[in-house]
């Protein structure tokens, strides 16, 4: 009564529409909102992202802040605007069934298993705070296991001061928003390592990049730790102190639950998101070869557009060895053709036809030009088998000196 | 609860809130004079939301980004996706996407129209919407579908005392 009373007299005070932002504004400082942690059921990693963005999308945020927490089977999640050719081995990720994901937010490229926690903490923009969301986590454990953890100002959980354990990225809308990040606790690092490691030469690309640091398991420290404990702390932590709190779990794949939930996961899935969403690149490459006790070079170099390749340019050294037509036939045959393997070589045995029917290929070239058809498969590294480089250097100045032996594991 | 109350309305930043949402609505009685009146030099209109768009006087092309304050709290850009030229931008939908320091923030267009032009620059230095929010480093043009949609947004003057409210 006596709220309705002050309501009442600060109304004439302060005019309607200041009383209704001051209410909101109380009603922001308190602990009214609502506490609710969505445990997910689902080791997929596209089920419990389509469930991030159903969530995002139909839950009245003013009403309540979410906190949701899964892990899922190996796969490799790369930020909004990153290049996944550029930031880990496609094919090696293909071969060996590791899933390869797009995520919403922005950020670097994190290698998921099942002994990873996410951690994604939903709520209305006006309380969007990466810092005390991981400081909740971080206490949680503190407080739980007394490890030894920091955050540094990259918003990375550190073990030991050192080892990175969680890396965060984050979404914002005009009202809502999400903050979601890894806690490593007892994955594969040796896996780790080896899949987040490029197989791309000489590309040039305006994406995203990441940023790589020594990682730890929690484990290592607090053999004790795993999912469901991980989960207790922390869900314990972040309802604590609210009028209300439910922890719940739930099955992404439940339609009846989620409606519309399956919009969200063929988004994920498809290619069209996962690989053309990258941010135009191009990979340029040199070859060298010796014919007829000739030694040739061969520059090749494309852009990828939307997941196509375009403006495909190859120049030959010394330029008498190679027929200008056969390159008019490859630069015109492999425009806008999808940066898929199985694309690429369709595309390139048809321009060898070509070749052959307008008699280009013959007893003299064929050895040259099937070299030319092997740089262009190299180049585009989308291959299985082919040994990752060394060097991780990107400028494209940068030549490939090639030479046999890698022609030879193709 | 009504203690709790007497003291939020105690701090002086409450008060101040609430006086200066006055001025703020008292300078969108000003800028709707601007618009009728002295519609006779380029002019940044500016929405609550932290973006800008500049209509030059006798043209029905906008150009749009975001303010000094917006770019402030993102920090630094480091990727920037456009709408695409030709592309159809209703009022406060989505224009596009500003990735800085691991965050993905949506940019929301604040009038209705067709894109007729993006900055390319951005492509390769994303950084010039921090160095300049209100020149080069401006995000799209577009062909305003309604001037109308210009009236309730808020004056250069208007947005400044704007900000003083909401930190």
């Amino acid at each position: 009564m006596k709220i309705i009373n002050l309501v009442k007299s600060s109304r004439r005070l302060l005019g309607r529409s200041s009383v209704i932002n001051l209410c909101r504004h109380i009603a922001s400082q308190g602990n009214t909102q609502h506490h609710k942690v969505l445990v997910s059921k689902s080791l997929n990693i596209y089920e419990n992202l389509a469930l991030e963005d159903w969530l995002y999308e139909n839950t009245d945020f003013n009403k309540e802040t979410i906190l949701l927490l899964w892990h899922n089977s190996p796969c490799v999640v790369f930020g909004r605007h990153q290049n996944p050719w550029i930031e880990c081995n496609v094919p090696y990720c293909e071969k060996f069934g590791v899933d390869l994901v797009r995520r919403k937010s922005g950020g670097g490229t994190v290698y998921h298993d099942e002994g990873n926690l996410n951690c994604s903490f939903m709520m209305k923009q006006s309380l969007y705070n990466r810092r005390r969301n991981l400081q909740l986590v971080v206490d949680a454990l503190t407080y739980k296991w007394n490890t030894p953890l920091s955050i540094n100002d990259r918003d990375d959980i550190l073990l030991l001061d050192k080892y990175k354990i969680s890396g965060t990225a984050s979404k914002l809308g005009r009202n809502k928003t999400y903050h979601h990040f890894t806690l490593l606790y007892n994955v594969d690092t040796l896996r780790l390592k080896s899949i987040l490691h490029s197989n791309l030469d000489g590309t040039i690309s305006n994406a995203t990049r990441s940023i790589p640091a020594p990682v730890m398991n929690l484990v290592d420290l607090v053999p004790d730790i795993d999912f469901s404990s991980l989960v207790n702390v922390i869900s314990e932590r972040f309802v604590e102190d609210t009028e209300s709190s439910v922890v719940e779990y739930v099955d992404p794949a439940d339609k009846s639950a989620f409606p519309g939930i399956n919009k969200h996961l063929a988004e994920l899935k498809a290619w069209n998101w996962i690989f053309a969403k990258t941010p135009p690149f191009s990979i340029s490459r040199t070859f060298q070869n010796e014919f007829s006790r000739t030694i040739t070079f061969l520059e090749v170099s494309l852009d990828v557009t939307k997941g196509k390749i375009h403006n495909l340019d190859l120049k030959v050294t010394p330029p008498t060895m190679i027929d200008s037509k056969v390159f008019i036939a490859l630069s015109v045959g492999m425009e806008e053709t999808q940066f898929t393997l199985n694309e690429i070589s369709k595309k390139l045995s048809s321009v060898k036809m070509e070749w052959i029917t307008s008699r280009l290929y013959t007893v003299e070239t064929h050895a040259i030009l099937d070299w030319t058809l092997l740089c262009i498969i190299e180049t585009v590294a989308l291959h299985h088998g082919r040994t990752p480089s060394q060097n991780t250097d990107n400028n494209s100045e940068k030549t490939y000196l090639n030479n046999n032996e890698s022609q030879a594991t193709w | 609860m009504a203690s709790c109350l007497f003291r939020v309305l105690a701090r002086p930043q409450v008060l101040k809130f609430a006086s200066l949402r006055a001025v703020s609505i008292n300078s969108l009685n000003i800028q709707h004079r601007n618009i009728h009146i002295t519609r006779t030099f380029c002019q940044k209109y500016f929405t609550e939301k932290h973006e800008w768009v500049d209509v030059p006087e006798g043209s029905n092309v906008g150009t749009v980004g975001i303010t000094d304050y917006a770019q402030d709290k993102l920090g630094d850009v480091v990727y920037v996706q456009l709408p695409d030229v030709g592309q159809e931008l209703e009022v406060d939908g989505e224009a596009g996407v500003l990735e800085s320091v691991k965050a993905a923030s949506d940019i929301y267009s604040p009038v209705t129209g067709e894109v007729t032009e993006i900055n390319e620059v951005l492509n390769d230095t994303p950084k010039k919407i921090n160095e300049s929010p209100y020149d080069e480093g401006w995000l799209y043009k577009l062909t305003l579908a309604d001037p109308q949609e210009l009236e309730p947004l808020m004056s250069e003057e208007g947005y400044n005392e704007y900000l003083t409210t909401i930190e």
